[in-house]
């Protein structure tokens, strides 16, 4: 699988209109595939102090992991992106270390110096990305323009907590209160996601002096067709609408007509519209549609295959991309289904063992998400486990009352007695 | 009902007025602790004193007005309201202040009352409540702070206080047990001790030392900062005033779907529960009506009805409606009481908002739900099979 895409990147960083001193820093390494922003903070001779020494310690510290790296870059498995993102985090958490201590040194206890972080980290077709603060990273694909980070900012929680409304939030004065930074605290918490790379896709890492300013539907055209990944455009655009911050800007573009493309490429794109059609992801952002297609598993299955029989012990859940699938009981057809439906998610909850059976009536193709990982993400992201449980819950419930209508229609005819249905007011 | 409170706040420098103020009302069963901090530029300390005491006294004297006609009423709502409007007027006095001063000020609160056996706290920004309950202190509070100080500032990131928009006070009650003791702390005392201080500290029997036990631990990891910490010793609560077992927190802990959770959360579920009773004969939602909210049972029994027949009798301690909570499905059955009953009933809405404040305990419960849902489910569709092979 040599499916090396052709990739161009370019950065912008400018002082903006008002400060004195530009305290973002960014690292661009092509060879390594590396792109990194950080917007610092703590004023001049320590904001920008942080904020280059996070890109150079990433820098250092990936540099030192080139063997991880290549060993994914040969035969990627879900080893080696563990190993990936082990090593992406770990670097990240080195920067926030030694910028904490320099901090401590220079200007001792109490004042602190700290800085945002956006990286990205291309191998082959994939992307492993890092986050902590308000800076952002959008994913630029098809026409439309997605934000794959959420913001630690003080806003953002307070909205995510219904706190404020949206609108509160747009107006709020303390838009720039940060929740999360490297170099506050010895160790950071961050935010890593991998994803799937398809030819024409491009990557915007920037500083919150640009997307206060820009908004994510503005970015498409500059970013995807401008000169030069449209950052120079992008960065005058903030400035001539105020610049009261520092702006940086860094495109990273993989080539439409990448010479070494590859059709199936295209792949990662059908893989997230199809969970997007899909119900139990309808509470998804983008971001946590990309996370869960990095943790499925993509199953190509002739037509009238037995994918699993009622009463064997399973753990898998199948969302069908494109294809047909009957489920059986006793013989009995309960139900067909197609694509954007999913099954055998009961597994996830209690038993394990299959309360019917599956089959394709068609090739198909699916993406299944294994016990296991929906089990870690659960422990991980419980705001995006809420969501899932949450369209899980109505789903069962209406499979209940579903099933007890049928029950009850069928007791009218027979000794079924109503009184043996379960409760469930 | 009588009862001793013991508080003390402490500068770190001998001459300075500390940024913090503590105030206590025996009479009205009120102990309340502020932190103040001037933004942007802190220690402006006479300030800070004044504006935390400020807010403290607007609380209190809001409280003992309004909780005269609720004492001995057992009105936990009603009571949490009155604390809910004092912290707003707080707010309100506090921007006046600030206006006034031409300084933006920025104010901690931590408030406990004892009315009737029952404890009230009410928090925003970074102290902390303890419930000291059986040689275990459980917080009852979460801290509103965030990882990183401001950008370009060097305060710490409180996410919530008076003085900071969008901020809302957690308000909780909880039913005091025989011997249960309070302990406030400040915001440099909280972030300064560790579960291990916090044990060893009350075990001090007298109040004074284990306050002084604590501001002294936390002051050697922290000599700079101003401390108060505070400790109410309710006297003469009988748990007989209510029912052995009956106080919400014991009914939630042993209700299945708020299995796995925690004290805390299991204080934040009491939080958002509403009492009710039922007398013998009276129906608490009728078959074919749209739900709004789930029940608990407390004491009592019930009975099950489907379409005219009886299909169940429930028992203290079971939960149900909670489909309710999902959508507004139709109730599948009528629900009476046979003999006087007492319920928790959790509405749709507030359980929402839990949710979204709490992933954590949104987890669990959603979890319990789905696990009931899921045997249910599979044992209707056993049936379902059944009744179509039978058919063929």
């Amino acid at each position: 699988m040599t499916s090396t895409l052709h990739i161009d990147a370019w950065v912008t960083t400018d002082t903006g209109r008002v400060r004195k001193h530009n305290e973002d820093s960014a690292l661009l390494d092509p060879k390594l595939g590396l792109y990194v922003v950080c917007d610092g903070m703590g004023g001049f001779k320590r904001g920008d102090v942080a904020s280059s020494l996070a890109c150079s310690v990433v820098l250092e510290s990936i540099t030192a992991g080139k063997r991880t790296l290549r060993l994914h870059a040969e035969q990627p498995s879900s080893a080696t992106i563990a190993a990936v993102q082990a090593l992406l985090q770990n670097a990240v958490q080195r920067a926030c270390n030694e910028i904490y201590e320099a901090g401590t040194s220079i200007v001792g206890n109490g004042a602190r110096m700290g800085t945002t972080l956006d990286a990205v980290l291309v191998i082959r077709n994939q992307a492993f990305t890092a986050h902590v603060g308000d800076g952002r990273i959008y994913l630029l694909r098809s026409g439309e323009c997605h934000q794959v980070t959420e913001d630690h900012s003080l806003v953002q929680e307070q909205l995510r907590e219904g706190l404020i409304t949206p609108d509160q939030a747009r107006k709020a004065k303390n838009k720039n209160v940060i929740t999360r930074a490297l170099g506050v605290f010895p160790s950071v918490l961050v935010d890593l996601l991998y994803m799937q790379l398809a030819p024409g896709d491009a990557l915007l890492l920037c500083s919150d002096g640009l997307h206060g300013y820009v908004g994510s539907s503005e970015m498409i055209e500059p970013v995807s067709a401008g000169k030069a990944g449209g950052t120079e455009a992008l960065v005058a655009r903030a400035n001539k609408r105020g610049g009261r911050d520092n702006i940086t800007a860094l495109v990273v573009r993989i080539d439409a007509e990448s010479p070494h493309a590859k059709p199936n490429q295209a792949a990662a794109t059908q893989h997230i519209e199809a969970l997007r059609r899909c119900d139990l992801f309808s509470f998804c952002t983008y971001r946590e549609l990309v996370q869960i297609t990095g943790l499925c598993e993509t199953r190509n299955v002739p037509a009238n295959t037995t994918l699993f029989v009622e009463d064997e012990l399973g753990g898998e859940c199948f969302i069908i991309q494109t294809g047909a699938v009957e489920i059986l009981r006793g013989g009995v057809t309960l139900a067909n289904l197609g694509p954007a439906a999913y099954f055998g998610e009961m597994s996830f909850i209690d038993s394990p063992r299959r309360s019917a059976t599956a089959r394709t009536t068609k090739a198909s193709q699916f993406l299944v998400l294994s016990r296991n990982e929906f089990l870690r993400l659960v422990r991980q992201d419980s705001a995006l486990a809420t969501k899932l449980m949450w369209r899980l819950l109505h789903h069962l419930a209406q499979m209940v009352r579903a099933a007890n209508a049928r029950v009850l229609a069928g007791a009218t005819t027979h000794e079924i007695d109503s009184r043996d249905l379960e409760f469930d007011p | 009902m009588p009862l001793e409170i013991y508080s003390v706040a402490l500068a770190s420098q001998h001459g300075h007025s500390p940024c913090l103020s503590t105030l206590e009302d025996t009479v009205l069963g009120f102990l309340g602790i502020s932190q103040a901090t001037a933004l942007p530029s802190p220690l402006q300390t006479d300030l800070e004193a004044a504006a935390s005491m400020m807010v403290l006294q607007t609380a209190r004297s809001h409280i003992s007005k309004a909780i005269s006609d609720l004492r001995g009423r057992g009105q936990d709502q009603a009571t949490q309201e009155v604390l809910r409007t004092a912290v707003n007027l707080a707010k309100v006095e506090l921007s006046a202040f600030s206006i006034r001063k031409r300084q933006k000020m920025e104010c901690t609160l931590d408030l406990a009352l004892v009315l009737d056996g029952m404890l009230y706290v009410c928090h925003l920004g970074d102290g902390a409540t303890f419930l000291l309950r059986k040689g275990l202190a459980h917080k009852l509070t979460q801290d509103h702070i965030s990882q990183a100080p401001d950008h370009g500032s060097k305060r710490p990131g409180r996410k919530q206080a008076l003085g900071i928009e969008g901020s809302e006070a957690e308000i909780l009650a909880v039913t005091l047990g025989r011997s249960d003791r309070i302990l406030l702390t400040s915001p440099w005392l909280t972030s300064n001790i560790d579960d291990v201080n916090l044990l060893q500290a009350t075990t001090d029997p007298s109040p004074d030392g284990m306050t002084a036990r604590l501001i002294s631990i936390a002051r050697d990891r922290s000599p700079h900062s101003d401390m108060a910490a505070g400790v109410i010793l309710p006297k003469g609560i009988q748990t007989s005033t209510r029912r052995p077992g009956t106080g919400r927190l014991e009914t939630l802990a042993r209700t299945p779907l708020f299995a796995y959770c925690t004290e805390r959360e299991l204080i934040s579920l009491a939080g958002i529960t509403r009492p009710a009773q039922f007398n013998q004969g009276q129906t608490l939602f009728t078959q074919g009506e749209h739900g709004q909210a789930m029940y608990i049972l407390v004491a009592g029994k019930l009975k099950v009805e489907r379409d005219g027949q009886a299909i169940a009798n429930l028992e203290p301690g079971v939960n149900f409606g909670e489909m309710a909570l999902l959508d507004q499905p139709e109730r599948s059955a009528t629900i009476t009481a046979t003999e006087p009953a007492e319920a928790l009933i959790i509405t749709r809405q507030a359980f929402f908002s839990l949710l979204k404040r709490d992933p954590t305990l949104a987890v669990k419960v959603l979890w319990n739900m789905l696990m009931r849902l899921s045997s249910n489910l599979r044992s209707t569709s056993e049936k379902l099979a059944a009744l179509e092979r039978a058919l063929k």
